[in-house]
């Protein structure tokens, strides 16, 4: 056993630290941690965290380890600290419509328990279902529901955090409404664990749909991004309306774009939604499905991600739909030919968010500086009109060498500053954040 | 901080926005002494009222040279004294920057400069069929910089909720003058979200100065109702009856009987039965097709839970009228008492029937009026003492009573304010609800945006 | 305590309950128009009800320049009141602390002698035919043209009674045109009878009294006698006591509260003699200060009840034409808009007489005018006494008015419709503010109803 973990061992319950190969599953891009602890509350996570800033060793937060390779690499990783092993649900009044779950609940475990009072957390971020909670909310992860009932930002009304050196902090509560005090709570979601161990986490339910749609439309990709325009401008609420096209240049017989419009709303709603929907297209609808192949269909948008080599998140305004697209296709060429290119494009039309997902990028000479040359062009031009690039997932070399954010700017003294505030000796995923 | 604000500084203060803009004759510094909340009043050493984001900057950058402290102000409708300045420190205040610089139909966006009135947004937005969501009871005054600053909520959050959810870039200036441009849709910010935590900081980090907000398309219908009971659990129960039905209405909203009978001893009598003690206000929008079958359900709720009439809104007037009396609440009671304490904890929705048992109770043991106006749907509670401040001893007591019935809120997992902030009046309950460590957390916030300790001191933090 | 300070101390001693109830909430300052304009607090409604209780409390001093100013500054367009939660009455607060500010710090001289003119008839008509004379011999027009801006005072003044001319409405929409909106298209045989009463729940006056007005009679005699008209034609008999005298709004309104109220008191005495149930006003402001008369007479042991009775009276021509029902005339194809006075919409409430009003005549094409709930700035002398800010606010109206593309501005007050006009005059824009009483009498006029 090497020090660190024995260490560590000293001061956990038995079974709690692994160390060696079976640590190895749980490296973080190419980098594997000397130990891997799963502590069983919050307290254990606490003392950890002490040790560690104590001894100046870097901890990396996961959940489930489905999602280590996202976001950048941190520096060092001496330490990956699992949630996993704290998956209870501590409160859950279903008349309040929240539910408080501790960090390491997956989240479909999280779903079946409050879709047996008729409830959900509407959050469909992608990867598979039984990532955690905890992860979703430290990435502030969604999907294509976002726009319509929120991202994390938006659900969370409460997290237990430990910080770096161990302390304990109950931000927000348990309440809708809450403004007392400055919201440093939405400073966790998205910190990509920068700032702390998310140990609990309460959130907003909604009432379960009484219906679930999907209204497929098909089509040539430009016409396509016009008809999702018409249809995201509707006067209608769309629960999500979500564009897939594949990676391929365009040639007759190829296969098609496919647009995507999710309904949640009562029957009759739906219904109507359905028609104003139609007019709007002027087209009528090439699938409609409904129940179960609704959200399967929408099941499979989550999933498109796994097994994915490289991800790229391309943003502009909604409106520059048709610009995503062109940038889109200057990254298509990364693809491998090999691998009969294997990329999909999926635009969050709402959101002006469109993802490149490429199941296996060419390799060969001086690859990773060409990709990364094509990502920072491509990047650079977003920026210029006012959106942005986040390489979400990618070779560990890649994401090193373009970053997986763009510049934060002029805040970023200021978000250091934060960052000591939480983490004063900076063992929290060093780096993760880029320049945090 | 040595405050400084000598006549050299208030003449830069005019170069900087001319003349006319700043205030500093004693007389006319009285009106800026009290916002929405009279029980403090604090005359600033003058008022600044810049035009634009530059002015800002230089203001600032100004007043920051001078070390003298720096409170923003919007339209002063705010409820937790949050506006106040002492007579070392300057207000700036938002109303020339009014500008709507742009609405955006088709990425349902638009970008305010922070002076800009609630309602004014969705005027401007309704003829492109969107509207800005947030609705404070307050939006036909309450500037959009306000709105940010509280994270300001309103009836209708509970099915849309409040200013954050809205709010998707700002560009703010700190107390140096420095300008800094937060989140913006179509971008993926990197970092922490400051945009977020920016929201609600109550004036402490710097001022919005541009914002920039998502609209929604206006919904095709609505159907209000208004039920009347002989009980307040009975409403109380009620909305958990609706909400456990699995509806999700716009609005839930309950009066009491002491405030119905204000309102309709008012101007602006509603029509409200005056001897039931309670009236739930329910209102859905949507989509047309289906909203009657909502209505109904939520009617069947509240006769099952003893209500004894339920009122339906056949035009628009008819809704204007339901509300009427919920609306009118906050305003009648300035006839009924002198002074009024308004409170704004939260509780989690099912504890609100022995929460407000045990409110009734300490207003009962205190003999205080306690009118009740609240959020129901969302646990969000204005219990309002009515009370007269030349009377000693009754303000000894209200503030006996408003501390126990904080006390219980918070035992009952909720907090010391939803909506209003807590500015200089909750100071005093923060420890209730945060930890030492949790209060050192926020200081640190603050004092990352502001390590000057400039911006809006004394709020917020105990 | 100083003394101006008891002295509204004392004034509002017994109108405690009309100051208390303002809880402070900011509703009103929006609906301000002086506050959209200068964004100072101390120009809201908020504002100089905090000065109000500043001075009542003490802690200011009445002749503060502060004070005088901004009390000064009100139009008293009263937009502040039906947006106030706590149903502040702002304008009778507004008259008393305006009574204080004139006896902590007298008025200018012109503002003292127009006052004073207006209290006694001799000088007033003596006045007006000087000012018939100017306005008839086209030099208040030519003044109004070459006198430079910096004479504001007399610039506008002179605008004004040029203003108050009119002339283009024999011309207005003689011309058929096609049918504008289905809505304003009156009924093919447009010269109907008097219409049926039998349905009316309350029985149609026969004999009305008719205030004639000082500024009304003296420069709108055409509107006095259009009033006439059309009630007559109504079925209103119109009786005009000839002991009647000035309103006394511009008195109260100035703080001049006693000569407001000797005033008060002649109108009382002259309406009570005339045996009338009914007293019909054409004039926006002073049919707000008659409104007013039992509050402003309320300590006065001969008059209050007196003044309350008279007070239950009074009318606005437009409640009363539109209550029984109005005849139709003959049809005028033109394109109006109609600006709503202060002291009709605010003061008095009345925002949808007048509108019916016009809509009863056949073609007329009635186009919404945006802000028309905002003080036009006339505000009695306001537009004299603050040239600059009186401009302002009237220089929106009049962009308001042009983006209508209207032929006639319509408004129901002699001070708006001078204000309003002189606007115009300076902009060129060769359109006019009317009553919409012309209107319709000249509707009738070419319907060959009289
Ligand atoms: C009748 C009435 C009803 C109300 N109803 C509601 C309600 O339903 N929901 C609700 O949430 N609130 C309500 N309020 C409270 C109040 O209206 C809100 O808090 C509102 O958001 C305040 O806006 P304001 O422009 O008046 O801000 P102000 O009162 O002027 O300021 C409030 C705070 O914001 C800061 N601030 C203002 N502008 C800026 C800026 N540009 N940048 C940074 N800081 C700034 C100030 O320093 C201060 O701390 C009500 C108030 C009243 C009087
Ligand atoms: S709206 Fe009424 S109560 Fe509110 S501040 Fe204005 S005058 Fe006072
Ligand atoms: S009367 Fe008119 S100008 Fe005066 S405070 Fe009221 S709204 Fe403002």
């Amino acid at each position: 056993m090497n020090a660190l973990a024995a260490v560590l061992s000293r001061r956990l319950p038995e079974g709690q630290v692994v160390e060696g190969f079976r640590a190895e599953q749980w490296a973080v891009c190419d980098r594997v941690p000397q130990a891997v602890v799963f502590p069983e509350s919050e307290s254990e996570v606490a003392e950890v965290m002490r040790l560690a800033t104590q001894e100046g060793w870097t901890v990396v937060p996961a959940g489930k380890g489905t999602w280590l390779h996202g976001g950048q690499p941190p520096g060092a990783v001496d330490v990956v600290l699992s949630t996993m092993r704290m998956d209870r649900i501590t409160l859950y009044e279903p008349g309040d419509l929240t539910v408080t779950a501790e960090g390491g609940i997956g989240l479909d475990l999280l779903a079946r328990r409050c879709g047996e009072h008729g409830q959900w957390l509407p959050l469909d971020p992608p990867g598979p279902r039984k990532g955690t909670l905890a992860a979703t909310v430290s990435t502030a992860s969604s999907g294509p529901l976002a726009y319509h009932h929120g991202s994390p930002k938006d659900h969370v009304l409460g997290v237990s955090l430990v910080t770096g050196d161990g302390r304990v902090l109950e931000l927000g509560g348990r309440v809708v409404k809450n403004v007392a005090g400055f919201d440093v709570l939405k400073l966790t979601i998205g910190s990509w664990g920068t700032l702390g161990v998310l140990t609990s986490i309460t959130t907003r339910l909604h009432p379960q749909p009484p219906a679930d749609r999907t209204v497929l439309f098909r089509g040539e990709a430009a016409e396509l991004v016009a008809l999702a325009r018409a249809i995201a401008t509707a006067p209608a609420p769309l629960a999500a309306l979500e564009m897939l096209l594949p990676g391929e240049r365009e040639r007759s017989g190829g296969p098609v774009s496919l647009l995507a419009v999710r309904i949640l709303e009562a029957p009759e709603a739906t219904d109507e939604i359905c028609r104003i929907v139609t007019d709007t297209a002027g087209a009528s609808a090439f699938r409609q499905m409904d129940g179960r192949a609704s959200a399967d269909l929408f099941r499979n948008v989550e999933a498109l991600e796994s097994g994915a080599e490289l991800v790229v998140r391309l943003s502009l305004l909604p409106s520059q739909l048709e610009a995503l697209r062109q940038y889109a296709c200057t990254l298509r060429d990364l693809a491998d030919p090999d691998e009969g290119w294997g990329t999909r494009l999926a635009a969050h039309v709402q959101n002006g968010i469109l993802r490149v997902i490429m199941s296996r990028m060419a390799r060969g000479e001086g690859w990773i500086d060409r990709a990364a040359e094509v990502i920072e062009r491509v990047r650079g031009g977003l920026e210029a009109e006012g959106g942005s690039l986040t390489l979400s997932r990618g070779p560990c070399e890649l994401v090193s060498a373009v970053g997986a954010w763009g510049d934060v700017g002029p805040a970023a003294p200021l978000m250091k500053t934060l960052k000591r505030e939480f983490d004063p000796a900076g063992v929290l995923s060093p780096g993760r954040l880029g320049f945090l | 901080m040595s405050a400084a604000l000598t006549s050299e500084v208030t003449a830069d203060l005019q170069a900087i926005v001319g003349e006319q803009w700043v205030i500093t004759d004693p007389v006319r510094l009285l009106a800026y002494e009290s916002d929405g909340l009279t029980a403090y009043r604090r005359p600033p050493g003058a008022v600044v009222l810049p035009a634009d984001t530059d002015d800002v900057s230089q203001v600032m950058a100004c007043l920051a040279h001078a070390e003298v402290p720096v409170v923003p102000r919007g339209a002063g409708t705010g409820l937790s004294g949050g506006a106040l300045a002492g007579p070392d420190a300057v207000i700036v205040a938002t109303p020339r920057m009014n500008r709507i610089v742009h609405v955006d139909p088709e990425n349902r966006l638009a970008l305010l400069q922070p002076g800009v009135i609630n309602a004014d947004l969705t005027v401007a937005a309704r003829p492109h069929g969107l509207y800005y969501a947030p609705d404070p009871s307050s939006q036909s005054a309450c500037t959009i910089g306000g709105n940010v600053a509280e994270n300001a909520g309103g009836p209708h959050c509970l099915k849309y909720g409040v200013t954050s959810r809205y709010v998707t870039g700002l560009t703010v200036v700190l107390y140096d003058g420095e300008v800094l441009r937060l989140g913006g849709l179509g971008r993926d910010s990197a970092g922490y979200d400051l945009t977020g935590v920016f929201i609600g900081s109550e004036g402490c980090f710097g001022i919005a100065t541009e914002i920039e907000v998502r609209l929604l398309p206006i919904p095709q219908a609505t159907r209000t109702l208004l039920a009347m009971f002989d009980q307040l659990e009975d409403a109380g129960e009620a909305v958990s009856a609706i909400v456990a039905r699995g509806l999700l209405p716009a609005a839930l909203e309950i009066i009491d009987r002491e405030t119905i009978q204000a309102v309709e001893a008012s101007i602006f009598a509603a029509g409200y039965p005056v001897d039931v003690e309670a009236a739930l206000v329910i209102e859905f929008d949507g989509i047309e097709a289906g909203l009657d079958f909502e209505a109904e359900e939520a009617e069947r709720c509240c006769w099952e839970k003893g209500a004894r009439e339920v009122r339906r809104a056949r035009s628009e007037e008819e809704r204007l009228a339901l509300w009427q009396g919920r609306k009118k609440a906050f305003g009648a009671f300035g006839r009924v008492a002198p002074d009024l304490l308004v409170q704004d904890a939260t509780v989690p929705r099912t504890r609100l029937p022995e929460v407000l048992r045990a409110i009734t109770e300490i207003g009962h043991r205190y003999g205080l009026r306690l009118a009740n106006v609240f959020h129901a749907g969302d646990g969000n509670l204005h219990p309002n003492i009515l009370f007269d401040r030349s009377d000693a001893d009754e303000l000894a007591r209200v503030e006996q009573a408003s501390r126990e019935i904080m006390a219980v809120c918070v035992e009952a997992g909720g907090t010391i304010t939803g909506e209003h902030g807590v500015g200089l009046d909750k100071r005093g309950y923060m420890r209730m609800v945060h930890s030492r460590d949790v209060l050192e957390v926020m200081r640190a916030t603050k004092k990352a945006f502001d390590p000057w300790g400039g911006m809006n001191p004394g709020k917020v933090l105990p | 305590m100083n003394s101006p300070g008891v002295a509204l101390a004392d004034a509002l001693s017994g109108k405690r309950d009309l100051l208390l109830p303002c809880v402070h909430c900011g509703l009103c300052l929006p609906a301000c128009p002086t506050y959209v304009r200068m964004h100072d607090e101390n120009d809201s409604p908020r504002g100089r009800l905090y000065l109000m209780r500043a001075v009542v409390e003490g802690r200011i001093d009445p002749a503060a320049d502060a004070f005088q100013t901004h009390i000064d500054r009100c139009l008293g367009c009263r937009a502040c009141e039906p947006v106030c939660p706590a149903g502040v009455e702002y304008g009778t607060l507004l008259e008393y602390a305006r009574a204080v500010a004139v006896a902590a710090r007298p008025q200018p001289w012109f503002i003292r002698t127009l006052l004073g003119v207006f209290q006694r008839p001799g000088r007033m008509r003596t006045v007006m035919r000087l000012s018939r004379w100017l306005r008839a011999s086209g030099l208040a027009g030519l003044g109004a043209w070459i006198i430079p801006r910096r004479w504001h005072t007399l610039r506008m003044g002179l605008a004004m009674l040029s203003a108050s001319g009119g002339g283009k409405l024999r011309r207005l929409g003689r011309r058929r045109r096609a049918a504008p909106t289905e809505a304003s298209v009156g009924p093919p045989d447009a010269y109907s009878a008097l219409p049926d009463t039998d349905d009316k729940d309350e029985v149609r006056p026969a004999r009305v009294g008719l205030l004639s007005g000082c500024v009304q009679a003296g420069l709108f005699e055409r509107v006095n006698d259009a009033t006439g008209r059309v009630l007559k034609a109504n079925g209103f008999a119109a009786v005009t006591p000839s002991t009647q005298a000035c309103c006394g709004a511009l008195h109260s309104h100035s703080g001049d509260l006693e000569g407001a109220r000797a005033l008060a008191r002649v109108n009382i005495a002259a309406f009570e003699g005339a045996d009338v149930e009914t007293v019909v006003v054409n004039a926006a402001g002073c049919g707000a200060a008659m409104k007013g008369y039992a509050q402003l007479l309320a300590d006065d042991a001969e008059y209050a009840t007196r003044a309350a009775a008279i007070t239950e009276k009074i009318v606005d021509l437009s409640e009363i034409l539109v209550r029984y029902g109005m005849r139709k005339g003959a049809p005028i194809w033109a394109r109006v808009t109609y600006d709503a006075p202060c002291h009709l919409l605010h003061a008095q409430g009345v925002a949808e007489a007048p509108l019916e009003m016009l809509r009863s005549i056949p073609q007329l094409e009635l186009v919404e005018l945006k802000g028309s709930a905002e003080c036009c700035g006339g505000a009695g002398l306001y537009g004299i006494t603050h040239g600059e800010l009186a401009q302002s606010i009237g220089s929106d109206k009049v962009d308001a008015i042009l983006e209508t593309k209207a032929e006639a501005v319509v408004t129901g007050n002699p001070g708006c419709m001078m204000h309003i006009g002189a606007g115009l005059l300076f902009r060129g824009a060769g359109i006019e503010a009317i009553h919409p009483v012309e209107l319709v009498d000249e509707s009738y006029r070419r319907g060959g109803l009289y």
